[in-house]
Formats: C-alpha cells, structure tokens, sequence
C-alpha cells in the first residue's frame, strides 16, 4: 500500500541514516513530522543513470508495509514523483538499493525512472487512481481517491450506497431481512469468477486493451468496478493466446523476453503478486464457486496485534493455513487413512500436506518464493519441458527427476517420459540451481532454506551449493542463498553483504568457505552420487564447470 | 401534598437510585472485566458499536440512579414542591429505559448499528426530558420551607 510519508508511517528509524550508491550520497532527515533526503554526488553523474539532483528532497509517499517499504520523493514538478534509490527491508531491519530488492540482471541500472509511480506504480498501489500524465510535456497532475487499498476497490463506488443508508428504516430492513443491500457489492456475495477478479484487478498480469483504452485510464482512472465480468479497459494476458492476441504480440515485439520473464512456457504465471492468473487455470475454478476468498480474508478477525499479524501474512483465513484449505470441497482427505492412501505419506508430513504437492513454492517475488496459485499436480514431464521445479523435487532435493518420474509412475500411474542422462544420476535441484536461469536459482536457493526439504533431504550437502550461490550475478539470488545458507547449522550469525563488490563478495564467499571448512567433519563421506560431490565434500569441480557452461544466462527481469 | 406522600416518594427514589446505582455500577465493573479478559466480543473492532452502547448504558444508568437519588432529597429538602405522580414515573421509566436501550441495543449489533432495542433510548430520553423539565419547573415555583 502507499501511504503519505511521516514518522507515523516510515518502517523504521529515519533521522541521521547515511546510504551511498554509485558515488551519491544520501543523508535521510526527519523534520518536524516530515521525511527529507539530502542528496550530494561525489563524482560526475551518469546520464544513463536516472538520480536525483543534488540537495534537499522531500519524501512525500512510502509503499509497501509488509516485507519492503520504498520512498518517493517529490519532484517539484507538478506532482511527479522520483524514488529514492534505496529501499528499506523490514524483517532484516536494513537498508538495501532498491534494484537489490528485485530479480534484476547485473548490468540493469536503476529500474526506476522518474515519474514511473505515477505511470504506472499507482494503478495498483492506490484506490482509483487517475495518473493525468500530459502526453505533451513532462508534467503529470496525478490524483487518487485514497493511497492505500480502500473499501472502494473491492466493493464498489460508496456514493449511493453511503446516501440510501442514511435512512435508519431501510438499514433495519436489510439487518432483519438478510437481503443484501443492491447499492453496493460484496465480494463474498459474488460467484467465484468475479469474485476472484475484485482480486484480480491487480493481482494479474494485465494491459490495456488499446490506445483509447489507456487514454481513458490517465484522465479517469479504472472504469472496472467490483463485480463486472471483465477489466473494462484492460484484459488479463493469457500466455496460450499470445500468438492470437494482436495487443500481446505488440507487447513482446517491444519486449522479447516479456512473457518468459513472467509465465512458465506452458503459461503457468512465475511471478508472484499475480495470482489471478494461476487462479483461473486451476480445475477448481471451473467450477464457479471458488475464488480468492474461499482462502483468503480482507478483514482480520481478532484484535490484538498478534492475530492481526497472523493475518496479515498471505492474508489467509484462521483455518486455511492447513489441508482444511482443500478439505472444504475434498472432504474425502479429511479422512486419515484416505489422506495417507493419496498422499503415500504420514499423515502429518509436509507430504501429506495438499499445499506441498498440489501449490508448490514455484512463483518468486519479494526475495523468495511463494506458492503458485495454479493447482496442478507433480509432474516430471512438466519439469523437463518446462524447467518448473516439480512438487517432489523442492522437498527431496537429494532425487533426481528420474527417480520422481519412477515414483509417479508407480503411485499415481503417470507414464514415465524420456529422460536425459544428466536427469537420471544428478539431483534435479542441483541441476535447476546451476543450470537454471535467475528465477529458477531463486526458488532453489530459498527451498535449500525451507525446513520441510531440509527435514527430509539434509542439509549437510546444501552448504557448497548455497555458499556457491552467493556468488551468483543476480544480488536477489545472492541474498536469498545467504539467507538460507544462515539457516543452516554453524552460520546462524553469518554476515554476508549481497550488495557489495564483486571483490567483497569473493571475500565474503571464501569466508564461508573456510567456516563451512572448519565446521564440517574430517572423515571423507560417501555422498550419494546425485549429489555430486566428492569424498570430502565438495562440489565435484569438473561436473560443475560442464553444467555452468549450459547455464541459461537470458536475462531475467 | 400530604407529608406521608412526600415520604413514601423520597423514599421510593432513594430505594431506586440506590439500587440502581448498584446494578450500573455493577456493569461498569463488568465491562472492565470484559477489558481486563480481552473478550473479542466486546472489544474487536468489528464489535466496536457493542462496546459504545454498553459504555452509553453504564454512564447513563449511573447518571439517572444519581438523578433519582437526588430527586428523593429534593423532595425531603422542599416540601412545598409540587411534586405530581407522573415527574416520578417519568423520572424512574426514563432510568430503566434509555440506558436499558442502550444495553439491549449493544446484545446484538448488525455492523455499525445496534439492534432494535436502541428504540428504548429516544422513548427513554423523552420521558427523561418531561420529568427533568417538570422538576425543574416545580422547582422554581417552590417557595424554600
């Protein structure tokens, strides 16, 4: 959400802070309630790159509440904004450049330019937000109904619904009758297709139909309301139509990498935020009664602060965070032994889990990865044509894809596809973190730190690879494998900065290095050979250089 | 009005102010009870509307228990007011009904609203308004004894 930057709403202690990036720097001030930077630049600027003039900025706007929160800073000019190159990261309480905090390659500058919150960050990060960007100087008169997500986006204009019901009478009518009141729209009250697009205004890969279209969203704003049956001006990109769809070819003439970057090839969505693209191609939405809000809840119940944040991450309903997710309609596995006859796993396994299995962690965002909201099933086929790491092989990460393959097979009758060589004697999470492209590094990285893998798979195997991985080119790969590298025995308290110098990081890695050295037992080991290791541990050199040299290295953004 | 009358309506007031001060007192204990248990349904913001009317109902029915009591002393301290039947009845219906619309109001709330028995207060509220200006009224036409 955005919200109007103060010492109210800033994530952290602002006064005094010192940051410096590619000879700027920037001194964060507090003044009266009110956020300032000052910017000063210690060596000639960049054209290429978009920063701020030197001197004193306010910080007029915050977004982000959760994970990250990223400044505004006014421009002066009407009411453009520019961001402060820096963003905040809340859990870790530290100060990151905010091109850290994406998956950006390495020679991609700073991904913002000036004026991009209001071309485009408001749509979704403000209620009925209108950008009036003049198409003929740089000047932008950007108006919002409310910074953040307010009651209107998901249940309509509140104009009449606010005048009807000034009259006592006909509220009470409505309270003793249970008759939904007709002036305004409740998403619960919806069936599932629409309800789920109240979610899905935003958390879908979307575009504007035309060029009318999004003239009509700079000077009005979204026409779509809470419970019509499309976007109005816009249209949910569907990866399988691309080659039909005149508007998404032009979109990926102008960017080749457009869908790749954002959809897996057989057009299952990899970024997260976007849910509603997942969500429609699940079996169970077919059905018209499921949507968003059969899991999750837009108004917290409980009070206190520790039920509210519970809620607050996933904003999942209180009883949705187990099987009972699924159980609503497949009541059949609320049955233990059938559970367990499906699952092939103890029934409080992470394997009996239906999340686990059926919305794998396969979409990356925020610095880790998230549960795809497609439901699908485990597929080693799907992972060999695709590179989306299966179900199966993000909790064993010690298998290999054959050995998923034969497990199908075996349990749930799926034929067993031809499979590479490489496929059949190397664990395929080693293959993906290698091999893979950035995203792929990322979601492998992050299930190298996810207890349930390291339960079942060890982790005693796992620190040459995510130590490895520190040195990966992408900063968000490198932070997330330092992250769950920390989660592992002996490095706990590890310091690794993921932002520094290509010579720091070497520094940093060959410190890790030499801890791991100093932690690990003396007896040579007898790894198992999908693992690729030698005897004493380490990643088997030769292997490694052959599987780097078929690395995907297409930009990932 | 003959003094006996005069006694038995000093006495009838103090019985039902002190009484019912006890019994809104005892709410006002209750309520921070309900605070002190952190019971979400008197302090989740969705029961916001219930917590306002119970907290309407215990400030008002102490208020008036207070008023009945000082309307029984009035009575013993100017014997020469007129102090008809109906200012009485007014006075003690208009105790038990606005507060009590308030609490019944609070028992169940539909979002923002209180549930029918909220209709109590503004019955209560007039009937308290006759009696306070009746009083009032025959106060002033009192000579002092």
């Amino acid at each position: 959400m955005t919200q109007v930057a103060g010492t109210d709403t800033v994530a952290t202690d602002f006064n005094g802070v010192e940051l410096s990036l590619n000879g700027s720097d920037y001194t964060l001030l507090e003044d009266e309630g009110r956020l300032f930077v000052e910017i000063s630049h210690t060596k000639p600027l960049d054209p290429e790159e978009p920063v701020a003039p030197a001197g004193r900025h306010e910080i007029v706007l915050t977004t982000g509440s959760h994970h990250l929160q990223f400044y505004w800073m006014a421009t002066m000019n009407t009411r453009v904004i520019d961001q402060l190159p820096f963003a905040y990261m809340i859990k870790e309480e530290r100060w990151t450049p905010m091109r850290a905090t994406f998956l950006l390659p390495p020679a991609q500058g700073n991904f913002y330019a000036v004026g991009q919150w209001n071309r485009g960050c408001m749509d979704c990060h403000t209620t009925q937000g209108r950008p009036r960007v003049s198409n003929v100087s740089f000047q932008m008169d950007t108006q919002v109904n409310e910074f953040g997500i307010s009651c209107a986006a998901c249940h309509s204009e509140g104009t009449k619904h606010i005048s009807k019901n000034q009259n006592p009478v006909r509220r009470y009518a409505h309270y003793l009758s249970g008759k939904p009141d007709d002036t305004i729209k409740n998403p619960k009250r919806l069936d599932g297709q629409k309800a789920s697009l109240v979610c899905g205004q935003c958390h879908s890969i979307w575009n504007f139909s035309g060029i009318t279209e999004k003239q009509e969203w700079n000077t009005k704003g979204s026409t779509y309301r809470a419970g019509d049956e499309s976007l109005a001006q816009r249209y949910v990109v569907n990866p399988r139509e691309a080659e039909k769809n005149p508007l998404v070819r032009n979109i990926i003439a102008n960017d080749p990498h457009y869908l790749e970057n954002r959809f897996w090839p057989d057009g299952m969505i990899r970024v997260t935020g976007r849910e509603y693209n997942g969500v429609v191609d699940s079996p169970c939405y077919a059905g018209g009664e499921f949507s968003c809000l059969s899991c999750h809840t837009m108004h917290a119940k409980g009070h206190d602060r520790t039920e509210i944040r519970a809620w607050s991450d996933d904003q999942l309903k209180p009883e949705m965070r187990g099987n009972a997710a699924c159980t609503q309609c497949h009541g059949q596995f609320e049955n233990v032994a059938a559970l367990q006859e499906h699952t092939r796993h103890q029934a409080n396994s992470p394997g009996s889990s239906c999340y686990n299995c059926h919305m794998p962690y396969t979409t990356y965002g925020l610095l880790k990865a998230i549960r795809s909201h497609q439901v699908s099933n485990p597929s080693a086929l799907e992972s060999l044509q695709t590179g989306r790491p299966n179900a199966c092989n993000l909790c064993h990460l010690d298998k290999t894809l054959a050995s998923t393959a034969d497990t199908l097979k075996q349990w749930y009758n799926q034929p067993v596809p031809t499979i590479p060589v490489d496929e059949k004697t190397i664990a395929a999470s080693i293959l993906w973190s290698i091999k893979g492209d950035a995203g792929q590094r990322a979601l492998l990285a992050w299930s190298m730190g996810w207890k349930p893998a390291q339960e079942i798979s060890g982790t005693e195997w796992t620190y040459p690879y995510l130590i490895r991985t520190m040195a990966d080119p992408y900063e968000a790969v490198r932070f997330i494998a330092h992250r769950s590298l920390r989660s592992l025995s002996g490095f706990e308290d590890f310091d690794f900065d993921y932002t520094a110098e290509p010579s720091a990081i070497m520094d940093g890695i060959n410190e890790a290095y030499l801890k791991w050295q100093s932690l690990k037992s003396d007896e040579n080991t007898a790894f198992p050979a999908p693992l690729m290791l030698n005897s004493e541990g380490n990643i088997v050199n030769r292997e490694l250089h052959r599987l780097l040299a078929q690395r995907n290295n297409r930009p990932v953004l | 009005m003959p003094d006996k009358t005069l006694s038995s309506l000093t006495r009838r007031h103090l019985r039902f102010g002190w009484w019912s001060l006890f019994a809104f007192l005892t709410l006002g204990v209750v309520l921070e009870a309900l605070h002190g248990l952190k019971l979400g349904w008197y302090l989740d913001v969705s029961n916001e509307t219930r917590r306002l009317m119970f907290t309407l109902a215990h400030t008002h029915g102490t208020l008036f228990a207070i008023v009945n009591i000082i309307y029984g002393l009035t009575i013993r301290e100017l014997s020469s007011l007129n102090a008809r039947p109906y200012m009485s009845s007014c006075l003690i219906w208009g105790a038990m009904l606005l507060p009590g619309g308030f609490l019944l109001g609070g028992l169940v709330v539909y979002g923002g609203d209180p549930s029918l028995g909220i209709l109590f207060v503004p019955v209560g509220a007039i009937v308290m308004l006759i009696a306070t200006f009746s009083i009032a009224k025959a106060v002033n036409t009192t000579s002092r004894r």
